[in-house]
């Protein structure tokens, strides 16, 4: 069957939106003139729907996703789950139900117009090997280089690289270190030799050993990261960061220890971990579910129970924010999308949001959320974020 | 080969983990494309099918499935509230838009890891400058003048071309009545 050219260009153009109505009205009539027509148009569209679909697939991390499901559907081993089961099932419908509900009186176009410049996060670390050599990560999946000791690295589909493949591992006799830094912007993963996940966050680095050799598996961190550590009784895991150390058994822990900020603070999730400080004699156990703050202008630490869930959900891909201020919240924000920020009116620093958005959602929506609680109003000029009180 | 939706049932009603693990593979990228069909956002399409996917586990809906299908409840559900989500002036009850989710929908129910590479490798094969206009016209939204400009060839040829790709594309059947539309259309 021979589809007029015409009619098959106004099926292409009504495919993205773009038919006029008189055009529109021809296409539907040729459809309508007999089953064939009607099947053929289907048949069409199907062919330049899998196409663009091909496209799309490969933008979804599944695994991220997966991880992230199974940790919401996970049972609560808690006294109150019956409890907290029904209520997270009315939230999730209440939560839904104003989803749409705002969708549909939101104004958009503010924001949106001018946020061109502020790209969200994405994969990118840089990888430096220990004979100094340095190779840029994040830009192709599947990537393998080749280093000047002969081991080969090669970078898996989900943006990470997995020590236990390193393929000269078995002929290394003293501590080789790797030094991974991902930029502001950026997010990254490796498994280590033994096993031990980590996960990094923005403007953060790590250095560690290809393979663990000796009595203890040692590691340094600048920025935050979130680790899952292999179990291995006879090697402690010792994370030591400018200020603090942490010593670990087997466990999972979120550390935050950027140089430039005040605080140094440490979530477990599960396992156990001990914590010793620069500046105070004094040495903490850690118990799942509860958290370390330390400052290091006032030399003290606070040991409190926590959601983990707030501190750890970047790492599944989620911005959540519960009760924090704007002045926090922004920091990190800026660190995942590279902006400033600049108050025109001091006092909103101090006011509290809670937030649960997807990372991987462009600034102007994560901003609108904000905007829609509470008093705030945003503008994007370039990379700077202006934050004014709203009438 | 894909695993089947019976099969997907049984084990969900016996091992919650198992069982959602095989729905979470078979279902999740498919839909999350589907969704994007409409939404015509990655992320925003990934966390209407994650909340679908939690009240589907948690309410045991797939208990509840009262003679549908599997597949046709979840596309269902995820065309639902899409619909919802963008609520276009033009609204989605004509009969063309309406043809046109269902030839989307149909598609989207096939669609695997396998298929989405064979597609890859399709278009990568295709002569150069036809893979360029139809990445150019379908996956960048230019318009044929766009292109015949940025290109030094005629509307015509855009045409042409683009029509000659989509044609290529279809390697692999992905449906019997597709196959059988195919050998009937063969024979006039």
């Amino acid at each position: 069957m021979k589809i007029p050219e015409k009619i098959y260009s106004h099926i292409i153009a009504d495919f993205s939106d773009k038919l006029s109505h008189e055009e529109r009205v021809e296409l539907t009539d040729w459809i309508n003139q007999n089953n064939d027509n009607k099947a053929e148009y289907k048949s069409i569209v199907r062919r330049l729907y899998s196409i663009q679909a091909s496209e799309k697939w490969t933008e979804i991390n599944q695994e991220r996703a997966r991880i992230r499901m199974a940790n919401q559907l996970k049972p609560k081993t808690n006294l109150f789950i019956r409890i907290s089961y029904v209520a997270a099932v009315i939230t999730l419908f209440i939560g839904i139900f104003f989803i749409w509900k705002e969708v549909s009186e939101v104004k958009v176009e503010k924001i949106i117009i001018s946020d061109n410049l502020i790209q969200r996060g994405t994969t990118k670390a840089i990888l430096q090997l220990s004979s100094g050599e340095e190779i840029r990560l994040g830009g192709e999946k599947n990537r393998v280089h080749k280093d000047k000791e002969g081991g080969v690295i090669k970078e898996g589909s989900e943006g990470k690289i997995d020590y236990r493949k390193y393929s000269d591992t078995a002929h290394i006799e003293k501590i080789r270190y790797n030094n991974l830094s991902v930029p502001v912007g950026g997010e990254y993963q490796l498994v280590l030799s033994d096993g031990t996940k980590v996960w990094l966050n923005s403007k953060s680095s790590l250095k560690y050993p290809v393979k663990f050799i000796g009595k203890e598996r040692r590691i340094f961190l600048n920025g935050e990261a979130y680790f899952e550590v292999a179990h291995n009784k006879e090697k402690p895991f010792i994370v030591e960061t400018n200020d603090i150390n942490l010593r670990v058994l087997g466990t999972s822990f979120n550390v935050s220890a950027y140089t430039s900020e005040d605080k140094v603070v440490t979530t477990l999730v599960n396992g156990s971990v001990q914590l010793a400080y620069r500046d105070v004699s004094k040495k903490t156990i850690l118990k799942p579910s509860y958290q370390s703050v330390y400052s290091k202008e006032n030399k003290k630490v606070e040991i409190a129970k926590v959601d983990t869930y707030a501190y750890t959900s970047w790492k599944e891909g989620r911005i959540v924010f519960r009760d924090n201020t704007l002045d926090e919240i922004l920091l990190r924000l800026g660190r995942w999308y590279d902006f400033e920020v600049v108050y025109v009116d001091k006092e909103l620093r101090e006011m509290k949001f809670f937030v649960n958005v997807n990372r991987y959602k462009r600034i102007g929506e994560v901003l609108e959320k904000l905007e829609k609680t509470r008093g705030v109003e945003f503008e994007i000029k370039g990379k700077i974020v202006i934050v004014k009180a709203s009438k | 080969m894909m695993i089947g939706t019976e099969e997907i049932l049984r084990v969900l009603n016996e091992d919650n983990n198992k069982g959602f693990n095989l729905l979470f593979d078979r279902f999740y990228r498919p839909l999350v494309v589907f969704a994007d069909s409409f939404i015509k956002d990655i992320p925003s399409s990934e966390d209407i099918v994650q909340d679908i996917f939690y009240s589907f586990i948690k309410l045991k809906s797939y208990k509840k499935l009262e003679g549908r299908t599997l597949d046709t409840y979840l596309f269902r559900a995820v065309k639902n509230a899409c619909l919802n989500k963008v609520k276009k002036k033009d609204s989605v009850d004509n009969k063309l838009d309406l043809l046109k989710i269902e030839a989307v929908e149909e598609e989207a129910k096939v669609l695997n890891e396998k298929l989405i590479s064979d597609i890859k490798a399709e278009i990568d094969n295709l002569p150069d400058r036809t893979r360029l206009v139809v990445k150019s016209i379908l996956l960048n939204g230019k318009r044929y003048k766009e292109v015949a400009q940025e290109n030094n060839i005629s509307v015509n040829t855009v045409k042409t071309l683009l029509r000659n790709g989509v044609g290529a594309l279809r390697a692999k059947f992905t449906d019997v009545s597709e196959m059988f539309l195919y050998l009937f259309l063969k024979k006039m």
